[in-house]
């Protein structure tokens, strides 16, 4: 078990992508409160020294997803490789602890009863000591843990147990880091930063990673892809720039970051709506009505007596604030408007609408 | 250090806690130098090794069974453990001493065993159940749901997802029960054991029943057989010494591994599979109930039918039955409200005054009863009233106090567990709404405490129905508590008149059964933090 560790090992130092978790027509039942879900059927693979993040409404199997990664859930149809070994099928069915996948848990799941030191050598207990006391300099050294190696877990901080959390997944090396809202338990103000020192010690390590979240400043912030789940199926798959820019479903467009749909009505080449008449490149002929997904910061306004958009709401985010501008349909659009822009409720404003692309759904 | 008047209610519970410790230990002191060296080299040895054997075994023999049990109803495919789960708190119902009568009755000769298997045509001698192993045996089928209770509670809040790390970094299943599961039940199995400990080494009815000698019953023959209270209280002094020893070792065992493994649970572990041994599982659960609760009740049940076929049972005795049933509920309820609302200005003290250095010696002090054995609070009690109030001593008064003393210290763990529970804004709340502090604690915090009050005040009384040998040695002439009935008719082999007070007694026990069952992690946060 030990030598297969460690030859793998070896294997993941080479820097060349591979697919590192391959999902085909995986099917998993489960249960989310009162409700019954179905995961699936999914294929999907999933390439090696990416940082993925898996985003999604709680409930959308999220969390069943690494479960089915790590082992400790088993699909009811389907295959799953892992590092190019068949982990799962209808034949082959490898337990969770020889997986060799690390997971985080939600709340660290740190070993109450243990020290920091055995936390962390839990999972390297069988190596040889050298090898054991090496791994550990390596790591508390990565992760500044020096300090408070003989203390137990309760008596750290939130940001402590979540370093001690991770040293210990790193420990075995694992070809796969599944983690499992590793920053819920921490405080708001300190998320952020935190979420930065994981990522880089994630990267520093050069291992694949798969976050779950549901935080999607958190997913948009870190993450090289992300996939979105909804209700159990996949909606996408991409970097998190295509994903703002160009979602593929409805679900994504209003997933991701704010946005409001416009009713349209598709003419020629062109989409006929409340504050004007956009330039379409037809792929969606097939439907006359549509929506148009508009982002706060493709609408452009200007005060003017004889605009049709009334400011009913604004929200001042310190950098940026976000103005509610409402059209005589009773249809309300978002906007992003600078600091200092000073428009009291009432105002009414002219609207242009400024899309680099547009990104329709029809209703 | 300045104590107001209103903590005098307080002090004066504390002291009276400390009385039988004090006088024992006064008494003892007092005792002629010679009779101790003559007890040190004859019988402490060898009382000392007895008991402590015999507090090993059942020890060691109901953590094993209890927790096996939790494990088997709360993480395994049994089948029917949704019925055993509650069931195996049951065997409580009957006290310990019960126990070992029918046992002495059933594998006795021409007991109730020998005629049942005769009436199947089987002719067979039981094994004879006298002494050490037939002890522990009892012992064990009568507390090993103190244990079962108490890791069942933790097992259940165990968080699951500790063991899947575990899972995750590569250990299997052995590894993960015996350094994962197993020390994060440690806490719960310490304090189900300590209660067990305690519960075998002060017990007087079953070591004597059982002709099995440990202190506590080689105490009751001094005092009751020849009137020796020089020698009483010099081996009582050491059976405290070995009671503290135990408490305080038990106490540093927890202190250490003070963590809470009870966060907030989304999802539980699939249970273990026991695959071909779910039938000799079921077969294994169900003997345990058999011999625990099922074999002792049946016997009961047994001779009550016969008794009500025997006239003087019924004719001539019911009225001295009835009588006795009335003095057990008298005394215990008198017990039962005497110590709860001792119990609440303590606690009271104690909870919303948690810097006082007082507040903490006096409730330390109070707590001093739980370990010292009824037949010692009877002893000591006897000596103080004899020396300053002889017209009280053997008198109702004085098995009132020994109950209250005796049981002093769990009305005052389950208060405080209560009132801990209440934060102390509400009770500001009211205040700034213009309440008086008197009448805040009506209005709000009396209402609010009133379950662990109830609590309390159950077990107390049904502890007090229950107590043995406190009873033989302080009852007055013609106050015969229902537990002394049985008794004695149990040793003079009269078991139909045995019958119906215990079954009576049995009945009175399930709600305190039912409260253990429901009040398990109160009851065990409130015993750790002890």
């Amino acid at each position: 078990m030990v030598t297969t560790i460690q030859s793998k090992k070896s294997q993941t130092d080479d820097q060349s992508p591979r697919e590192i978790v391959r999902f085909e027509k995986i099917q998993y039942a489960y249960r989310s409160g009162k409700k019954q879900f179905q995961l699936g059927p999914m294929t999907l693979g999933l390439q090696s020294h990416e940082l993925m993040a898996i985003l999604g409404p709680s409930g959308s199997g999220k969390t069943t997803f690494l479960r089915l990664i790590a082992g400790l859930a088993m699909p009811s149809t389907g295959t799953i490789e892992l590092d190019e070994r068949v982990v799962f099928d209808p034949s082959t069915r490898v337990r969770a602890e020889h997986r060799n996948v690390g997971m985080m848990f939600q709340d660290h799941a740190l070993f109450p009863h243990m020290t920091v030191r055995k936390n962390i050598v839990f999972g390297i207990r069988q190596w040889q000591k050298d090898d054991r006391e090496r791994r550990l300099y390596e790591l508390e050294d990565m992760l500044g843990l020096r300090d408070y190696l003989d203390r137990y877990p309760h008596e750290l901080s939130g940001g402590q147990q979540q370093r001690v959390a991770l040293a210990r997944t790193l420990a075995p090396k694992p070809s796969v880091v599944l983690l499992d809202e590793p920053l819920s338990s921490i405080d708001a103000d300190l998320r952020s930063s935190l979420a930065q020192e994981l990522r880089d010690v994630l990267k520093q390590a050069g291992t694949t990673a798969i976050w779950v979240t549901h935080d999607q400043t958190e997913a948009l912030d870190l993450a090289d892809r992300i996939i979105v789940l909804n209700e159990g199926k996949v909606e996408q798959v991409d970097s998190p720039w295509e994903l703002y820019n160009n979602p593929k479903t409805r679900f994504v467009a209003s997933f991701i970051g704010h946005a409001v749909f416009l009713p349209g009505r598709l003419k020629g080449q062109t989409i006929l709506t409340e504050v004007g008449t956009l330039n379409y490149l037809p792929c969606l002929q097939d439907f006359e009505d549509l929506e148009v997904m508009i982002r706060p910061d493709d609408v452009k306004a200007t005060p003017h007596d004889a605009g049709i958009g009334t400011i009913c709401k604004r929200q001042f985010w310190g950098s940026m604030q976000l103005y509610t501008i409402n059209l005589p349909s009773g249809q309300r659009l978002l906007s992003t408007q600078p600091a200092h822009i000073n428009w009291p409720l009432g105002t009414q404003v002219r609207i242009t609408l400024d899309l680099k692309s547009i990104v329709a759904f029809p209703t | 250090m300045r104590m107001s008047l209103r903590r005098l209610p307080a002090v004066l519970t504390a002291l009276l806690m400390v009385v039988p410790v004090v006088a024992t230990l006064i008494y003892a002191a007092s005792v002629d130098a010679s009779i101790w060296i003559r007890l040190w080299e004859n019988r402490i040895p060898r009382l000392f090794f007895t008991s402590m054997l015999l507090v090993a075994a059942v020890t060691v023999g109901s953590i094993v069974l209890g927790t096996l049990l939790a494990f088997l109803v709360e993480r395994t495919n049994l089948p029917g453990r949704k019925i055993f789960r509650p069931l195996l708190i049951a065997p409580l119902v009957t006290p310990c001493f019960i126990i070992a009568i029918t046992y002495v009755n059933f594998f006795g000769i021409r007991g109730v065993g020998q005629k049942m298997f005769g009436a199947m045509g089987i002719n067979c001698n039981l094994p004879n159940i006298y002494g050490f192993w037939g002890a522990v045996g009892i012992f064990v089928l009568g507390t090993f749901p103190y244990v079962y209770t108490i890791v069942l509670a933790s097992l259940s809040r165990l968080d699951p997802s500790l063991s899947e790390a575990a899972r995750c970094l590569g250990a299997s299943r052995r590894e993960r029960m015996w350094r994962v599961s197993l020390p994060l039940l440690l806490p719960a199995i310490s304090a189900g054991s300590i209660l067990v400990a305690l519960y075998v080494f002060s017990d007087f009815g079953v070591v004597s029943i059982l002709r099995y000698s440990t202190f506590v019953n080689m105490i009751y023959e001094q005092i009751s057989g020849r009137y020796d209270f020089a020698v009483a209280s010099s081996l009582s002094t050491v059976l405290m010494g070995i009671t503290f020893i135990l408490v305080f070792f038990q106490d540093l065992l927890t202190k250490k591994r003070q963590f809470s493994n009870t966060k907030n649970k989304r999802y539980n572990l699939p249970r273990l599979d026991l695959k071909w041994a779910r039938l000799p599982a079921f077969v294994f659960v169900f003997a345990v109930l058999g011999f625990a609760l099922i074999l002792p009740v049946g016997v009961l049940l047994y001779w009550f039918v016969q008794s009500l076929g025997v006239d003087s049972v019924w004719g001539s005795n019911a009225r001295e039955l009835f009588r006795s049933g009335f003095n057990s509920l008298l005394i215990s309820s008198l017990a039962a409200t005497a110590a709860v609302l001792l119990a609440l200005p303590l606690a009271y003290w104690n909870v919303r005054d948690r810097n006082s250095r007082w507040g903490k010696i006096c409730a330390g002090a109070s707590q001093l009863g739980v370990a010292l054995p009824g037949v010692l609070i009877a002893l000591a009690l006897s000596l103080v009233l004899g020396q300053f109030f002889p017209r009280l001593n053997f008198s109702v008064t004085a098995l009132f106090l020994a109950f209250v003393i005796h049981f002093f210290a769990k009305a005052y763990q389950m208060t405080r567990a209560g009132l801990i529970q209440l934060s102390p804004r509400v009770e500001e709340g009211a205040r700034m709404l213009g309440c008086s502090p008197v009448q805040t604690f009506w209005l709000i915090t009396r209402p609010l405490l009133t379950p662990a009050l109830m609590v309390a005040w159950i077990f107390v009384f049904l502890s007090s129905m229950r107590e043995l040998a406190a009873s033989l040695l302080l009852r007055p002439a013609g106050f015969d508590p229902l537990t002394v009935k049985v008794w004695i008719a149990a040793s003079e082999g009269f078991y139909e008149q045995a019958a119906a007070p215990a079954l009576l007694i049995v009945i009175l026990s399930l709600p305190m059964v039912m409260i253990m069952a429901r009040h398990q992690g109160q009851y065990q946060s409130s015993l750790e933090s002890t």
